[in-house]
């Protein structure tokens, strides 16, 4: 090396240095990482424990009866008594000590409201409300960050604070896909089956993976749920008059046949009319079969195809003669679709197919081949 | 004498300049990655996956396993696939020709009956022989198609005609897969309408326990090659492919494991048969064709293991895969080269393509040539040694901490290597490989690109066979 | 002399609950956190009354259920099942394997002492 440094020498050195800090760095990251897991795990693990001992008894002690004219608010005074040392304890704290505590604190709470119903629950609530739960998730809804709004969304309806009916609603049209979900997931625990009324009424676009959460809700209220899915299909939001067609097939709610029949009639959206006809197929009602048959010949293919499915599902031979005309003259999925709507309609249609895998053009023949196979698998599994 | 001394200095600050341009891009992506894989960690803890398991209105999945001469394993594997945890699914083998008994196997093992079903010859492919169901009602949802030898991506497009849903998941007759693969990727779909594709990562099982076609156990292997792969595997996936699902412009999905929007694949033509890298082809034509036709379209990625795949351990298997590799980026760039730099194709093109050809494609070139000039200096006596040294100081300590991070992205985030002694291992792998490995890769890199273009005047004969082990 | 129950839940709060709803209505109690301890107990003081939840770890509810329900010692043995919300076919699958009753969860405490207090009176008639 000369006296003077030559400048690549001194980017190659600043580039040494730089990586080697990363390094360090990083793994001095890797290293903390894993300790704090360690030590906050272990240090919760026993915190749990002594205080769901602790709330075992506060939940569980038996309160002196209260005389029958007293206040309702002399049932508070009771509760405040309970709470009050645990109370004590986190107000005397210094501040990191009391965020560990309330953090473990409010874990087993929850997880006692999950688990809880009756008397104690309700002092659960009211806990949740003097310990100042409530109004911390109440201000987390309004936080910058969606994925702290969306964990507040969640809490709110695990310690059952009605107070956050309203701040939910609003939620409902949050930008993050995930808090919207979790405000609908909340709602339900706070309101029930009411909140449907809310949640079809402020959303908009659901998307699949909305829908799919709000089946299981929807499956568990079966009929209950079937009123709001009837006003839904009047929603100017197609994505939630399809959903709503869609829940009212698989509930099987025959009632809903003279609705869907108008949707499949009048509404202004094709696919949503094609969902209607769909879920007409499925509830299986004759009286949808003369509308069903207007649109099998309807120039919209999505509609079109499932009003031929529809029809299949219902399996009247009336649309046979139908069926028969169009199989040879349509093409693809549609005909593969006709094909098996025709094998539906009873034992006609299937002789009717058995003609045409002797006779016919070959791809008409193979169709019908394939669908009285798929006829024979089905009644051999039942 | 002075012009070739000036040119080969050129040549070296060229490679410093290279260096740095490279490295400084690596590190912005490892430290993107943190913040994709923190957004995607957040997103994922709310949103119950176990939803798709009950709900009436998951949609179902068509699984494409490719088989050629696969008759020691393809019982075992079927029905691992079998046994997934999915609502409705089916699982389509495609039997490619094999010479083996193959077939025979799994007509008997399932009790298979040829069936009359009518195939659609949608996307071009070699004739099907037959395609087979099964009497017992246990295997309903099993599909067997018997077609002539044709390559993977044969054998895929008429896994494409075959599947009857909409959602198609292509994996490789080998790759082992988690449980809950099928719900991870599909979820991405139900949240954007527009999504086409999903990867996952997919993972080493070299050294895991295997049950039942099944990781149960992690762990690591005992030899040196595979080891250094899962730290390779760690950095291509979880700091690579995160950056460019981001940006929407991911440009390759595992042909191990990929679920994939069956109406746009066979819009865009399916696999193609004439390239070593289908699968990478098939993504980039994706992304080609949806900016053509100006739809709104993602491909996206989730940093989550969905797919075991066997790791060559010779060195010989590796360098093959290696070379094919290579060949497929190679042949997909070319094929596509009116993407590059071309403004129409937005990200893609100015970004994506631009990054595969400069540091994936070059970059084992690029190396070559500065070791064949560092031969050449030391031979002439111009080399500043202690230069020299202290710029592969550099480059280990840049490599060591591209292999750390990934380790750490790793372990802050899925936690599947247990064992601190294995964690040692890989971080140590960090420093290991670039004595040795990472050259020995770079030699078949560059071979690659000697093959293809060499290869390319016998297009015809070139025989196109062993697709035993996927892309990574 | 008190009754006894062994009470096999592994989640803290809803044993430590358990527990001490039991003990203050007068039955000697133990409480153990999985399934294999489960059995050990109960093969170890013989109580009058199982309280078993379903979703634990080592050995689920059911595998006690049917490993005491196979002991000769042990049959007689009544066991109340506590199951997570509403799932129809663990309950039946419950029964089936001879529980004697089931409460789920979300579940209040002093139902869960009303029925406790049922099953013993009922196991004590029946043999005399």
């Amino acid at each position: 090396m000369g006296t003077a440094y030559p400048i690549e020498f001194l980017i190659i050195m600043g580039f040494a240095a730089v990586a080697t800090l990363m390094v360090l760095m990083i793994s001095l990251a890797l290293i903390i990482h894993k300790a704090i897991e360690f030590q906050k795990s272990w240090r919760q693990e026993r915190l749990y424990g002594i205080y769901s001992s602790a709330f075992a008894q506060i939940l569980l002690q038996e309160l002196p009866s209260l005389p029958p004219n007293a206040k309702t608010s002399a049932v508070f005074i009771q509760y405040d008594s309970l709470i009050s040392p645990i109370k004590q304890r986190l107000v005397a704290m210094t501040r990191g000590r009391r965020k560990v505590h309330k953090e473990v604190l409010r874990r087993v709470m929850i997880d006692f409201a999950q688990d809880l119903s009756g008397e104690p629950s309700e002092r659960l609530v009211y806990f949740f409300y003097v310990l100042g739960f409530v109004e911390e998730q109440l201000r987390l809804m309004k936080s910058r960050h969606w994925w702290i709004r969306a964990h507040a969304a969640r809490e709110i309806g695990l310690v059952r604070a009605r107070k956050g009916i309203a701040s939910l609603t609003a939620a409902l049209e949050d930008e993050h896909p995930d808090v919207r979900n979790q405000a609908i997931q909340s709602l339900i625990v706070l309101v029930g089956v009411d909140a449907l009324d809310i949640i079809f009424g402020v959303s908009r676009n659901l998307s699949q993976w909305t829908e799919i959460e709000l089946t299981v809700i929807i499956m568990n209220f079966r009929e209950e749920a079937v009123p709001y899915l009837i006003t839904a299909l009047d929603s100017y939001d197609d994505s939630i008059a399809s959903f709503a067609i869609e829940m009212l097939a698989e509930i099987g709610f025959i009632q809903a046949v003279d609705p869907l029949l108008r949707v499949l009639q009048t509404h202004p959206n094709t696919s949503v009319r094609a969902s209607a006809a769909e879920a007409l197929g499925r509830l299986g009602d004759g009286r949808a079969e003369q509308a069903l048959l207007t649109f099998a010949f309807n120039p919209h293919k999505g509609l079109r195809v499932r009003s031929i499915e529809a029809l299949g599902r219902i399996g009247t031979p009336a649309a046979l003669p139908l069926l028969q005309k169009r199989l040879a003259k349509s093409e693809g999925e549609e005909q593969t679709t006709i094909a098996r709507a025709i094998g539906k309609c009873g034992h006609e249609g299937r002789l009717f197919l058995e003609q045409c895998e002797q006779s016919g053009d070959s791809l008409v023949s193979a169709l019908a081949s394939q669908v009285l196979e798929e006829l024979g698998s089905e009644t051999v599994s039942g | 004498m002075a012009t070739v001394e000036f040119l080969l200095h050129s040549y070296f600050f060229f490679v410093i300049g290279y260096f740095v341009v490279v490295n400084l891009t690596y590190t912005f992506f490892l430290g993107m990655s943190f913040r994709e894989i923190l957004y995607y960690m957040r997103h994922n803890s709310f949103g119950n996956l176990r939803l798709l398991v009950q709900s009436e209105l998951t949609p179902p999945v068509s699984i494409l396993a490719p088989a050629y001469n696969e008759e020691p394993t393809v019982v075992e594997s079927v029905k691992s696939l079998l046994k997934l945890n999915y609502g409705k699914y089916e699982v389509v083998v495609i039997n490619d020709g094999s010479k083996d008994g193959t077939l025979e196997r799994l007509i008997t093992e399932f009790q298979m009956y040829p069936s009359r079903q009518v195939y659609h010859g949608l996307l071009q492919a070699k004739p099907v022989r037959g395609i087979y169901k099964s009497h017992k009602p246990a295997y309903r949802n099993l599909v067997v198609v018997d077609k002539e030898n044709g390559g993977k991506a044969d054998a895929l497009n008429v896994g494409m005609n075959v599947a009857q849903f909409e959602y198609v998941c292509a994996i490789d007759a080998d790759s082992l897969l988690e449980e809950d693969s099928l719900q991870k990727v599909v979820k991405p779909f139900l949240e954007d309408e527009t999504m086409v594709a999903v990867g996952g990562i997919v993972r080493i099982a070299n050294g895991c326990k295997v049950v039942n076609g099944r990781v149960v156990n992690v762990g690591l292997s005992d030899k040196l090659l595979p080891i250094i792969q899962v730290v390779e595997y760690f950095r291509a996936f979880l700091s690579g492919r995160m950056i460019w699902h981001g940006v929407n412009g991911l440009l390759i999905i595992s042909g191990a494991f990929g679920m994939f929007k069956r109406s746009a694949v066979i819009e865009v033509g399916g696999y193609r048969h004439d390239t070593v890298g289908e699968d990478m082809e098939l993504v980039v034509r994706l992304h080609r064709r949806m900016r053509e036709w100006k739809r709104p379209y993602r491909i996206a990625f989730v940093p989550d293991p969905v797919c075991w795949t066997e790791a060559p351990e010779t060195r010989q298997m590796l360098g093959r895969q290696r070379n094919r590799w290579h060949r497929g980026l190679l042949d997909t760039m070319l094929l596509h080269k009116k993407m590059f730099l071309n403004p129409k194709y937005g990200v893609i093109g100015l970004a994506a393509m631009p990054y595969f050809v400069i540091v994936e494609l070059f970059g084992p070139l690029i190396e070559f040539l500065g070791y064949l000039i560092l031969i050449v200096m030391i031979a002439m006596n111009i080399l500043n040694v202690e230069m020299m040294i202290l710029f592969f100081i550099v480059a280990l300590f840049y490599g060591v901490m591209y292999s750390v991070g990934a380790v750490l992205l790793e372990e802050v985030s899925f936690q599947r290597y247990p064992k601190p002694s294995d964690l040692a291992l890989l971080l140590s792998i960090g420093v290991i490989e670039n004595f040795g490995y990472r050259q020995m890769t770079m030699w078949w890199r560059v071979k690659g690109f000697w093959d293809y273009f060499r290869g390319k005047k016998s297009w015809g004969t070139m025989q196109r066979k062993g697709f035993a082990v996927g892309r990574a | 002399m008190p009754q006894t129950i062994v009470v096999a839940e592994d989640q803290h709060h809803i044993r430590s609950l358990l527990e001490y709803k039991l003990r203050n209505s007068g039955y000697t109690v133990f409480g153990v956190g999985d399934g294999a301890a489960a059995l050990q107990k109960v093969m170890e003081v013989k109580p009058d009354l199982v309280l078993l939840d379903v979703m634990m770890p080592l050995m689920t509810g059911f595998e006690v259920l049917a490993a005491l329900k196979q002991n000769e010692e042990t049959r007689m043995i009544p066991v109340l099942l506590v199951t997570a919300q509403s799932k129809e076919d663990e309950i039946l699958k419950g029964l089936d394997l001879g529980a004697e009753d089931y409460i789920t969860k979300p579940f209040s405490p002093n139902e869960l002492a009303a029925r406790v207090k049922t099953i013993l009176l009922r196991s004590a008639k029946a043999r005399e």
